[in-house]
């Protein structure tokens, strides 16, 4: 196993993302709760119940960031993989020297899950710190409903999540990028259909989804978040089910995209055929 | 032993077909691909490093497949035709990060680098990123990275696109020097010359087929009687053009463009020797010298024509 060349090219690829005025830009999306959050706290009238930033808090972090921004910045780069070489024809480099094909996809894929990973992580610390700032939680009623909020917790439970979250996505659309010439189209029929439809219904086909198998990583960690919403109790049990995590879910799912992605990788041409053919 | 195998070797992306049943054997030496743009060269270097699939038959290197042999691919130094970069890298950083993805370590890589960079006449912007690069720079940083790692086998396709005739000259010599050092060399353009200047070993393909192998004279001799078109783009026609007019081995003279003379003449190895010599001592700004493609065109569809007769 050469691990020097390992490194080099893990190395190279984070440091290619951040170079990479893309990344920046999908920096700032990522911002976009804490950005929205900031304007709710200006412009609403202060909150009157912890409810109030409870609710704020938990519906961006599981709603807004984790089921939109966190996919759309795996989206992203995860169909950019190879693609992106593929693309502007370096990957003739990558794949003529030391490292097997797969070897190449999945160095990749651990080096941008990182950055991926880590950006998520500086997001979800952005929000927390942009609803909890300045708000004097002890002062706040509390509700029946909601009871104690321990805001340190759920922080760590969400970075857990992200981290999660971009390991499970990255794979997948990892994979769609290897499947077809037009990723993005097939990735956000994907994330519709699969992540967004299928994922929040009470179905077994479900578990297949990131997205279920997060939320229930949420739920098992940070029981309260199963009444962000006014649901009956039993879908409410059969949506959040108790005490689930969704590591082993989550695992399952990416080492299957990611083996079906090495087998892509090794089986086919990687160089797009009109440079092949010049 | 043949470096290179191609055992009748297709290769067609859907209707389009790059190679069509081609048997032939690469020996060690240098050995030039020859054929005008879209014969199926690029296709031949594809396969051979492990890019492409064969769609039929069977190439193999050093003995063994190239598609996702790390064993094979080691061995191997290619230059690739397009302008393939990643543009914030600098020349230096370019080499040391392909060295190190051919199994140096760090410092060695840096080394390697170094040495290949002098031999490719780059270490004066090495340091520079290769965005702001020359063709003919952006040529050489892609030698050294090819260079490297010290492989046994050099695949170079088109490497002396872009550069000027100085250029050409160097790297001509640092191929000859590399192929004296048994280092095994395939080397594909579209300019009969070129290949010329380095090596009697050719291999002619058109449309996916070999129309021509072996010794580059016997081949030489199928287009005597065709002369040779050469284009120069500098920025005195005129003082060339009038020189040009009085040498007995050019048998015609034109300026299609205000900054371009295009001549023919059958001795092409002896007008490009000459051609070199006025240039550097008249101290012309010349831009571009190039075999004028219609002229090599002409001869493959001549061998074209010949072997389908």
């Amino acid at each position: 196993m050469p691990v020097g060349a390992i490194a080099a090219l893990f190395l190279f690829t984070i440091r290619q993302m951040l170079r990479d005025a893309k990344f920046w830009g999908v920096a700032a999306v990522c911002l976009l709760p804490c950005v929205l959050t900031l304007t709710i706290r200006r412009f609403a009238p202060p909150a009157t119940s912890l409810e109030q930033p409870w609710t704020l808090y938990h519906a961006l972090l599981q709603f807004m960031f984790l089921m939109g921004l966190l996919p759309l910045a795996c989206m992203v780069y995860g169909t950019a993989l190879i693609g992106a070489e593929a693309e502007s024809r370096t990957i003739g480099y990558l794949i003529t020297r030391r490292l097997r094909r797969r070897t190449v996809l999945l160095t990749r894929y651990l080096a941008t899950t990182l950055v991926i990973a880590v950006l998520g992580n500086f997001a979800v610390l952005a929000l927390h710190a942009s609803v909890l700032t300045g708000l004097d939680l002890e002062s706040l009623p509390k509700t029946p409903k909601l009871g104690e909020w321990n805001p340190g917790h759920d922080l760590t439970v969400y970075m857990y999540v992200a981290a999660l979250g971009a390991v499970g996505f990255l794979a997948i659309f990892s994979l769609v990028g290897l499947l077809t010439a037009r990723p993005l189209a097939l990735s956000v029929f994907y994330m519709v259909v699969f992540e967004l439809i299928i994922g929040n219904l009470p179905i077994g086909a479900r578990e297949y989804s990131l997205s279920h198998q997060l939320r229930s990583t949420i739920a098992g960690a940070i029981p309260q978040v199963t009444r962000l919403f006014e649901l009956p109790p039993d879908l409410s049990a059969r949506l959040y089910p108790a005490g689930a995590s969704g590591l082993s879910g989550v695992l399952v799912i990416a080492c299957s995209a990611l083996l079906i992605a090495c087998v892509l990788a090794t089986i086919r041409e990687l160089t797009p055929t009109k440079v092949a053919r010049d | 032993m043949a470096v290179i195998e191609l055992i009748q070797l297709s290769k067609w992306y859907g209707e389009v077909i790059g190679l069509n049943n081609v048997t032939a054997e690469i020996a060690p030496g240098i050995t030039g691909l020859l054929g005008p743009n879209g014969a199926g060269k690029s296709t031949l270097m594809g396969l051979a490093t492990g890019q492409l699939r064969p769609s039929k038959g069977v190439i193999r290197v050093f003995d063994e497949s190239p598609w996702d042999n790390p064993r094979v691919l080691a061995r191997i130094g290619y230059c690739p035709e397009g302008d393939q970069f990643w543009p914030n890298l600098t020349g230096f950083q370019f080499v040391v990060f392909l060295a190190r993805l051919s199994g140096l370590s760090r410092a060695a890589a840096r080394r390697a680098a170094n040495e290949a960079i002098e031999r490719a006449g780059m270490t004066p912007h090495a340091g520079r990123a290769v965005r702001g690069y020359s063709k003919g720079m952006r040529q050489r940083i892609k030698i050294a990275q090819a260079l490297a790692h010290s492989p046994e086998l050099l695949i170079l396709d088109e490497p002396f696109t872009g550069t000027d005739p100085v250029a050409r000259h160097e790297l001509t010599e640092l191929f000859r020097v590399l192929a004296a050092q048994d280092v095994k060399i395939l080397v594909s353009s579209h300019v009969l010359h070129e290949v010329e200047a380095l090596t009697r070993q050719i291999l002619m393909i058109d449309h996916g087929r070999i129309v021509a192998q072996g010794n580059v004279q016997a081949v030489r001799r199928t287009m005597h009687d065709r002369p040779h078109a050469i284009r120069v783009r500098l920025d005195q026609p005129r003082r060339l053009a009038s020189q040009l007019a009085g040498w007995e081995m050019v048998t015609a003279v034109s300026l299609p463009q205000p900054d371009t003379i295009l001549f023919e003449t059958r001795s092409p190895e002896a007008a490009y020797e000459r051609l070199t010599a006025l240039i550097l001592d008249d101290g012309l700004t010349v831009r571009e010298i190039a075999a004028a493609d219609e002229n090599l065109e002409a001869l493959f569809g001549y061998l074209t024509q010949r072997n389908t007769k």
